[in-house]
């Protein structure tokens, strides 16, 4: 009787261990998931980078400000089934698209200089190449965005008024 | 017997049926605050796909860390003192200090002023804990700060570090008017500082178009703040705090460009480099600093003297 009990308890216990890891929520993805690799040595990581979770169905837009003088590298990162992401950079004044990855054959990281402070909308979603049509549909995964900066070495252009 | 059978199957079933009904809803309450206006109109293809945006704040570190301090000197007098933690009662005033106190933080720890930034950590670590944002700053944080006083990137990493902590504990806990209160006591708390700083010195001209450039950080607040002010009076409030000010913004010259985008040969191990450039460009009159420089003193101190 006592056997049955504990046997009871490992498998409602090994029935809520997964599922409790799908529940997981991927407010820090950008700071476990594959993104990490991309850190840098001298970078710092910016306050801006964000993860969310989404579908294949799904788009995100980030409306992110980066100041001037500073060199950034945005890294996506995201579960193996939703690979590759796509991302454009648009500029919001003018609504011109200033980077596609499709373009580059979906890379993931990307090196940015900005001259000048600038607001930047970055729209993301995810391409899935290995899932099902029903896992499209149905699959829920983080995608994270890590940013790093750091000052230019030296300025570049002359601020002043 | 039979019956607890029949108990631990039901048992069984519930327990993973309660769990993914949690993983779908998820999905289902994303926080309004994340969505724009844009979505409203498209009700019909919502269906189909989702769109989130997310619009995105500096923190008090990086908004201040524009600002080179190697030639300004350290002015205590600008701070929030720790003594009027007290004053806070509400959730509202108790919320945006802790955004303001961030912010002083973030300037003790910017001049490497090491005793202050230690009692700022320790006000910081307070009120979060008073508002129930728990853990932002543990006992491992403080000790690293207490640990590291020598070292300036140390400080600027732990003051920095402490309001991502306190950004991610909102996000899990589905806290979206918390954020929005803290960014609007720091924003209002870095721009108090940069007016006052943008002194009569050698930076002034530099400082003026920082503080022109954080229009960019006011409008992404407010749009943040807008899609939220239905659901909490708080969060409506602070919008009408911060009204004065964005209509400054929002009358300030905005000198039309085009954004420029160039190929950069990467460093060795460093992904594609591009260099932006160009672009819009705010800018702020002597005249629009004056307004701005007194609108944000009043507010300031409104909010500091509750």
């Amino acid at each position: 009787m006592k056997y049955i009990r504990q046997i009871q308890i490992l498998f409602v216990l090994f029935l809520i261990a997964p599922l409790s890891v799908m529940a997981q929520d991927c407010v820090d993805y950008h700071k476990l998931g594959d993104c990490m690799m991309d850190r840098q040595k001298g970078y710092k990581i910016y306050s801006q980078s964000k993860s969310v979770g989404m579908s294949p169905v799904d788009t995100v837009e980030f409306n992110v400000i980066f100041y001037g003088q500073k060199d950034y590298i945005f890294s996506f990162c995201t579960h193996a089934k939703l690979y590759p992401v796509h991302f454009v950079l648009i500029d919001p004044d003018s609504g011109d698209v200033l980077y596609d990855n499709a373009k580059d054959r979906y890379i993931e990281s990307l090196g940015i200089g900005f001259d000048v402070t600038k607001s930047l909308t970055i729209k993301v979603d995810v391409v899935a190449r290995k899932a099902s049509e029903e896992e499209i549909e149905q699959y829920v995964g983080c995608l994270g965005l890590l940013i790093q900066y750091k000052n230019y070495s030296q300025k570049k252009v002359n601020l002043k008024m | 017997m039979q019956c607890k059978f029949y108990k631990f199957c039901l048992l069984i079933l519930i327990i993973p049926a309660i769990l993914v009904a949690g993983c779908k809803s998820d999905k289902g309450k994303r926080s309004p605050g994340l969505l724009d206006d844009s979505e409203a109109e498209e009700i019909v293809d919502r269906i189909e796909t989702i769109k989130q945006v997310y619009h995105l704040s500096p923190s008090p570190a990086e908004m201040l860390s524009v600002i080179d301090v190697a030639d300004l000197s350290f002015d205590v007098g600008l701070l929030n003192p720790p003594g009027n933690m007290d004053n806070y009662l509400d959730t509202k005033s108790q919320t945006i200090s802790l955004g303001i106190y961030i912010t002083d933080l973030a300037y003790a720890a910017l001049f490497g002023r090491h005793e202050e930034t230690l009692d700022y950590l320790d006000v910081v670590r307070t009120m979060a804990e008073q508002i129930r944002v728990t853990g932002a700053i543990d006992d491992e944080l403080m000790e690293k700060a207490r640990n590291n006083v020598e070292y300036l990137d140390s400080l600027f990493n732990i003051s920095n570090e402490a309001f991502i902590n306190m950004l991610f504990f909102c996000e899990r806990n589905n806290r979206p008017n918390t954020v929005i209160m803290l960014s609007a006591g720091a924003f209002i708390e870095s721009l108090f500082l940069a007016v006052n700083l943008a002194g009569d010195n050698g930076h002034a001209d530099y400082i003026l178009q920082h503080l022109a450039d954080q229009k960019y950080a006011l409008d992404n607040l407010m749009m943040f703040a807008e899609s939220m002010k239905v659901l909490d009076p708080n969060v409506a409030a602070v919008i009408e705090d911060l009204k004065p000010i964005k209509e400054i913004y929002d009358d300030i010259t905005v000198v039309a460009g085009t954004t420029t985008v160039e190929s950069e040969k990467a460093a060795e191990n460093q992904p594609k480099k591009l260099v932006i450039g160009g672009g819009s460009k705010p800018t702020l009159s002597k005249k629009e600093f004056e307004n701005l420089k007194e609108t944000t003193v009043e507010l300031r101190n409104k909010l500091v003297n509750n």
